[in-house]
């Protein structure tokens, strides 16, 4: 396998792959929206539906990701703001809806124009407020999957629930778009999925392994297409290949970076405007972050006779939809399985789902792990809420801890 | 589950000749179940005097209701409770603060209620009513006091009694404001969210006899017909509406009425200007619930009649709101507007671009009110009530 270096860091050979299926997802999305049959979704909806139902499928909040790291959040959240949406809300939104006003002024001119904005309130009750504020934009109708957060184990009243969900879903999207939903395509479907989640799965595992085949970046930039184009099966030649790398990484030793030193969990999404810098020029001095809880959160399988009981379950049971317990067992749980020396926590402004909580989860998982953690406070897409230098001071406190 | 005994920390056990007090956020909290229970349901509201001791808790951009919750806790102020109960599914704030609580005040005794977003008819009530049984089981195993029949139907003959009187004084007031002032009448609003008792209702009845006796049965009619329709969130036709002074709305979600109309109050509300109705969560919306009926099963008719309440920010039917605000913009002849908007509260600023926009379809000035429970900013907020009154008085 060649090579190349870069600074203190290994590029991934499957990032040329990654690039040909994110420029076909955005061709099949523009297409589609001609068409007339697409979508807006939110993370963690059920995609494995309105694909069944041969809906185009786009994610605004993958659009929030590329809007950061081309450096614009401040440029393009400012135009929602300028017609009265706070500074206080999710960036993600705030730069959703200023695409939605001014696409020539934003990147890859705005996402292609929706004929259905379907949220799902798994990641946040952020979303429907979100999706509501571009219905009146745009004039697409919205419909919100409630999967009410669960605290330990999904009731059967809960589970009744999601399903008439579900099954409005289903109405939703035939009387909108004029199709049927095909119980084998769905099988077909969820059958990707459950392949692609697979393979992911098995990708993150392997970081385990010391030193670590991937980094976080690496991740966050991987766990795209699992993100927005599960159900696809061409993805799965994707998540095959750098799967086949990361092995490789594994058995000849070698790291994302090249002198592993400290193992750090980080929580939360990336500053998506420095991803880059921000984890390099800590690859520089020996730290890794060979997991995350952001990209752990996309696992499970539909392998199962009832599909849409499944589908209620992967869903509903998400991490991301359960309280601050899940989140606490699950840093824990990392910590320990990837054998990690200590944890960041980002503390992102614009997220008070998974922001909030941070100061009680930092105490308990470190009286649980013994491991020291530190917050550091920012935003993902709004450059102008991330202080660099307080957050290096606090990298460079937890580091004396652990070094 | 072990409870502080300290006076200056958090919730405990009321003594024993008291009854227990049982602390809410949820603006429709079902507080007949409690009563049910024979414990006392209390609002618990924003407290100003209160400021700055949730630090160690929570980041400053929870919003301002959470954060002054949690330092009225840290400051002993809640320490009257025996329990207290967090929605879930609301909004992200609160979803983590019911969390943050078990953690921080592990001796407390926290109750949860999840309530459904999306109205999905009959599936949604059967949620919402297994919800309602969890926590009555959960009541009856904490303080080993079982849900009563007959205390359910006296508690919800009471509040059916109070929601009546006071949506017929919110409607009068409305075509009528100089019937009572809005400070008055968040008065005998709180009566109701923070002790429901026959006692407050009588009182409220006085005011009413007081007040509405002396008119003419077609005024009375017409203050009935507005409460039907404000029952359904419409105002499908225009009313005769007093028109002494200019005449002002005021919508938003968890601002507490009762500490902005001090403020409008002290700006001479009811003497140079009257806000006839607010659209808030704890003013018009606890208010405008329908009746509760006994048709059923206890927690399935509790659950109906939760999701027939005017919905809140956090639930689906913006469209539904924005159509509400505009026919009361049009029908009730409203002059001004203020949204408010409580600080980093997510539906409030969401929802607020989309309000201002209706009224500004209907030329009627509007000004949008950032705002925190501490009203640590009080003189600017006051300030600028001022002038957009000013500016209103001179206009109209
Ligand atoms: S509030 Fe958080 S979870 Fe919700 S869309 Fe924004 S970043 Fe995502
Ligand atoms: S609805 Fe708004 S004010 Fe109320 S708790 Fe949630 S964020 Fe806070």
């Amino acid at each position: 396998m060649s090579e190349k270096k870069e600074k203190a860091y290994r590029l991934l050979e499957a990032n040329n792959l990654l690039n040909q299926i994110m420029f076909r997802y955005m061709l099949e999305g523009h297409s589609a929206s001609e068409e007339g049959r697409l979508a807006w979704l939110t993370s963690g909806f059920p995609v494995e539906i309105p694909l069944a139902m041969s809906l185009g499928v786009v994610y605004p909040e993958q659009y929030g990701a590329v809007v950061g790291s081309q450096k614009m959040g401040p440029q393009v959240c400012a135009f929602a703001e300028n017609i009265g949406y706070s500074p206080e809300l999710c960036s993600y939104a705030r730069s959703s809806i200023g695409s939605v006003l001014k696409p020539e002024e934003s990147p890859l001119e705005g996402l292609p124009k929706p004929q259905a904005l379907l949220a799902g309130n798994n990641i946040c009750g952020t979303v429907m407020k979100w999706y509501d504020a571009v219905s009146q934009l745009t004039g697409a109708p919205v419909f919100l999957l409630d999967t009410p957060p669960i605290d330990d184990v999904q009731g059967d009243h809960h589970k009744e629930y999601v399903k008439a969900g579900l099954e409005r879903l289903i109405t939703f999207i035939s009387d909108h778009f004029d199709v049927e939903l095909q119980d084998d395509r769905l099988r077909e479907v969820a059958d990707n999925s459950t392949r692609a989640i697979a393979l992911w799965t098995e990708i993150l595992q392997s970081c385990k392994a010391k030193p670590s085949p991937l980094n976080c970046a690496d991740r966050f930039l991987a766990m795209a297409p699992v993100v927005s184009q599960r159900g696809t099966e061409y993805i799965l030649e994707y998540y095959e290949t750098l799967l086949k790398e990361v092995r490789e990484r594994v058995s000849n030793g070698l790291g994302a970076i090249m002198d592993e030193k400290v193992r750090l969990l980080w929580d939360n999404i990336p500053p998506w405007f420095n991803i880059f810098r921000f984890f390099n020029s800590l690859a520089k001095r020996g730290v890794v972050f060979p997991a995350d809880t952001y990209t752990h959160a996309w696992s499970g399988s539909f392998d199962s006779p009832d599909i849409l009981n499944a589908i209620v379950s992967l869903y509903s049971n998400v991490y991301l939809n359960k309280g601050i317990d899940a989140k606490i067992d699950k840093m824990c749980e990392l910590i320990m399985d990837y054998d990690l020396d200590g944890f960041v926590l980002f503390s992102v402004r614009s997220c008070k789902r998974y922001s909030l909580g941070q100061m009680v989860s930092k105490e308990i998982v470190m009286e649980r792990t013994g491991v020291p953690g530190v917050i550091i406070e920012g935003d993902m897409v709004d450059s102008r809420l991330f202080n660099e230098a307080q957050v290096q001071t606090r990298i460079d406190a937890l580091l004396e801890m652990i070094v | 589950m072990v409870r502080t005994s300290s006076a200056s920390a958090g919730i405990q056990e009321s003594s024993e000749e008291k009854k227990r007090v049982i602390g809410y956020i949820y603006p429709h909290f079902p507080v007949e179940l409690v009563l049910a229970h024979g414990l006392v349901p209390s609002l618990i509201s924003t407290n100003p005097e209160t400021q700055g001791a949730f630090e160690n808790s929570l980041q400053t951009f929870a919003c301002g209701y959470v954060r002054n919750l949690f330092s009225r806790r840290v400051r002993g102020e809640l320490s009257s409770l025996s329990g207290l109960v967090f929605p879930s599914n609301t909004c992200d704030s609160l979803q983590n603060a019911g969390d943050i609580w078990r953690y921080r005040f592990p001796e407390d005794v926290v109750f949860k209620v999840t309530y459904p977003v999306s109205d999905y008819g009959k599936a949604s009530v059967k949620f919402l009513a297994e919800e309602l049984k969890i926590l009555s089981d959960r009541i009856e195993r904490e303080f080993g006091v079982p849900f009563s029949n007959e205390s359910f139907k006296a508690a919800v003959e009471m509040i059916n009694g109070f929601r009546e009187s006071l949506q017929m004084i919110y409607s009068a007031r409305v075509i009528m404001p100089s019937i009572i002032t809005y400070h008055q009448l968040m008065e005998l609003t709180r009566q109701f969210l923070t002790e429901p008792t026959r006692e407050s209702l009588d009182e409220i009845n006085r005011h009413i006899a007081g007040s509405l006796g002396p008119l003419s049965t077609d005024i009375i009619n017409d203050f009935r017909e507005l409460k039907q329709m404000m029952q359904r969130m419409r105002v499908e036709r225009e009313f005769d509406v007093e028109r002494d002074h200019p005449r002002i709305a005021m919508v938003g979600g968890m601002t507490d009425p009762q500490l902005i109309s001090q403020v409008l109050h002290e700006l001479g509300e009811g003497e140079r200007f009257s806000l006839v109705i607010d659209l808030l969560s704890f003013g018009f919306k606890c208010v405008f619930s329908p009746q509760i009926q006994f048709d059923s099963d206890p927690f399935v008719e509790m659950a109906k009649n939760i999701l027939s309440t005017p919905k809140e920010p956090t639930q689906e039917g913006l469209t539904n709101r924005l159509i509400f605000l505009r026919e009361t913009l049009v029908n009730l002849k409203i002059e001004g507007l203020i949204i408010l908007e409580q600080s980093f509260c997510d539906p409030d600023e969401f929802e607020a671009p989309s309000l201002e926009r209706v009224a500004k379809e209907e030329s009627i000035p509007v000004v949008r009110l950032p705002i925190d429970p501490e009203l640590s900013d009080q003189e600017r907020v006051k300030l600028r009530l001022q002038s957009f009154l000013e500016n209103l008085l001179e206009l109209v």
